[in-house]
């Protein structure tokens, strides 16, 4: 319920209850106490944590971002704290000023051992830090395999989900990489594996090169692209996901406001997430939830019958009118 | 984009007033004081004050109240022309209104620059830490490079507040003459300004590291706490020549930023080894004010 809105936004998802669909995406919400000058996060859907390690990681040398049409790229390169320390020094805060919103604990690792490991410790402190599903972040070269980004490799994406399966009894969900000619077979695949839903996409690979020093810009050479352009991109993949595999969507990709959110929810998805627009309006998802209310309130709709709409047969006679949020 | 440090008004221009008020559907939803602010402005006055440089005000009292000396905010116009936002340091803050000191050298900048009386911006912030005002020195010496001159004009009013105000000197280089930003040596705050360029067509043939070399070879910076702004080479040249010295000193550096509040990471800066377990620093929250010893100035990535 938001702003005196008569909507119901509450959604189930992994066998976890939400209070909204909107969540904030990996990576572009640090750990939650960076918005404790900012908002209540309790009013989301969920928090996304940073993507997790099992040790802390320095994350790579500046120029780390960079401004490009339609969105930006990042080179970030998965700097963290590690598990312990948000355990130790992040969790309590979260523990008492999150709830109702959910804490997903998003986590990757170097090698399938590394993600077992760090799932098996999340899974072993789920009730200590109010962990309610765990998000794996498959888009990172699997060291022993020459860098080979496992997102993107059907036989390594198997690998790490059977490790983190065989351990966690959390809801799990697979963050897929767009950088794929298909995703169809990657949320085949964890819906196959145990998965409890997909969540996607994320950014695409990108570059960007100085015309001045005549190199590539970013510190790392190449980055991911996130913004505004991943937009329709995220929402073709969830309608095309939705189409195949059974398990729950989040969409991800460009959502800045309610229009975009409405878009994935349409398309398939059962909730999503806001990123890269928190960097600009740090209240962009507080925005969303309160665009998708109206919507639903000026269209007497329940968010259940929005969700997936998209696929139905396109109905008669709708002015076009209707369709403003 | 680049990280431009903003400068203060002296001369506040004719003013066209347009009250500062949070974004609309953000209302309400800012925090307790000292918290962050989403803030709507319209353009209140803008004067050129240099070839490629510009003083831009806004009336925004309640944000103008919560600044302090050194820290920044995150500029955009709207609608918007760029995707990101761009940080400032704030040159000025006094009477309810903020200034900006802006240099256009990129797209964003240039646009920015275009923008007339009246155009509709949003100022977030405040974010960083500033400038410390508890450690008082007899004299403070600050030297600025280039568009680094803006955080000195608040930082300068105010010390000049404290209940026993120290000397304020400016050391400050620049290209050309035509760069020089106009009337800086009228500013009241600034007890004696020593201007450089790099041609010699205005003060003396240098740069601002050559101004602070000629003062420590005076004996003037006995006592005295240092205070620089400016781009990464020349704050590396300088530490150069402060750590010989010892004079106590606070750098306020520039990176690029994509939030200006530790989320994105991005504005990562080489950390040094002997006094951090961590590589590198967000700029954004450990500075944009930083005690030079803290940074590692030899590392490859920096500029």
């Amino acid at each position: 319920m938001s702003g005196g809105s008569a909507a119901n936004l509450a959604v189930e998802l992994a066998g976890v209850r939400f209070q909204n669909p909107v969540w904030v995406a990996s990576g572009t919400f640090g750990y939650g106490d960076d918005f404790q000058t900012i908002f209540d996060v309790s009013r989301l859907g969920a928090v996304v944590t940073k993507t997790l390690f099992l040790g802390p990681r320095d994350g790579n040398p500046p120029p780390r971002i960079a401004e490009v049409g339609g969105g930006m790229l990042n080179s970030i390169g998965l700097a963290n704290i590690g598990w312990e320390a948000f355990r130790e020094r992040k969790a309590p805060w979260l523990r008492q000023h999150l709830p109702p919103a959910q804490l997903v604990v998003n986590v990757a690792g170097n090698t399938a051992e590394e993600y077992r490991e760090v799932a098996l410790r999340v899974d072993a402190a789920r009730a200590e830090v109010g962990a309610a599903a765990l998000e794996l972040n498959i888009s990172c070269p699997n060291v022993n395999e020459g860098g080979t980004n496992i997102g993107c490799d059907l036989r390594l994406t198997r690998e790490v989900l059977r490790e983190v399966r065989a351990v966690t009894s959390l809801p799990l969900l697979v963050k897929l990489s767009p950088n794929n000619a298909d995703l169809v077979p990657f949320a085949r695949l964890a819906e196959e594996e145990g998965a409890d839903g997909v969540s996607l996409i994320n950014t695409l690979y990108g570059m960007t090169v100085d015309l001045h020093s005549r190199r590539p810009f970013l510190g790392h050479g190449s980055g991911g692209l996130s913004g505004p352009s991943l937009l329709p991109v995220g929402v073709f993949w969830t309608y095309k996901v939705h189409q195949a595999v059974r398990i729950p969507i989040v969409g991800i990709g460009g959502i800045a406001r309610a229009e975009d959110a409405l878009q994935y929810l349409m398309a398939g998805a059962r909730a999503v997430q806001v990123g890269t627009a928190s960097f600009l309006n740090p209240f962009a998802s507080l925005e969303v939830i309160d665009g998708i209310a109206r919507f639903l309130d000026r269209h007497r709709m329940d968010l259940e019958e929005l969700i997936g709409v998209a696929h139905e047969r396109r109905p008669q006679n709708v002015p076009a009118a209707a369709a403003a949020v | 984009m680049g990280a431009q440090k903003a400068g203060a008004a002296h001369e506040p221009a004719a003013p066209t007033c347009v009250p500062g008020g949070q974004i609309p559907g953000s209302g309400g939803r800012n925090p307790a004081p000292g918290g962050v602010s989403l803030t709507h402005a319209a353009l209140a006055g803008r004067e050129r004050v240099g070839l490629d440089s510009w003083f831009l005000h806004f009336d925004v009292p309640e944000l103008a109240s919560r600044i302090l000396p050194g820290q920044f905010l995150m500029v955009g116009m709207r609608p918007p022309a760029t995707f990101l936002k761009r940080p400032f340091s704030v040159a000025d803050a006094a009477d309810g209104r903020i200034t900006l000191l802006l240099r256009s050298y990129g797209e964003g900048t240039l646009e920015m620059s275009r923008r007339r009386i009246g155009d509709p911006f949003e100022l977030l912030g405040p974010f960083g830490r500033g400038f410390r005002l508890d450690a008082p020195a007899a004299r403070a010496v600050m030297i600025a490079g280039g568009i680094g001159l803006a955080p000195f004009y608040i930082l300068a009013r105010r010390l000049k507040e404290l209940p026993t105000p120290p000397q304020v000197w400016l050391v400050y280089g620049e290209r050309s003459r035509e760069a020089v930003t106009a009337g800086v040596e009228r500013v009241l705050h600034f007890d004696r300004v020593l201007t450089y360029t790099e041609d010699g067509s205005a003060g003396e043939r240098g740069n601002a590291v050559d101004g602070f070399r000629r003062l420590a070879a005076a004996g003037e910076l006995t006592g005295a706490r240092l205070y620089a702004c400016g781009p990464h080479r020349m704050l590396e040249a300088l530490e150069v020549e402060r750590e010989r010295l010892g004079t106590p000193a606070e750098y306020s550096m520039e990176e690029r930023m994509g939030c200006g509040f530790g989320i994105c990471q991005g504005c990562a800066v080489p950390a040094n080894p002997a006094h951090s377990a961590q590589a590198y620093h967000l700029l954004c929250k450990a500075g944009p004010v930083m005690d030079p010893t803290r940074v590692l100035w030899s590392h490859p990535a920096l500029p």
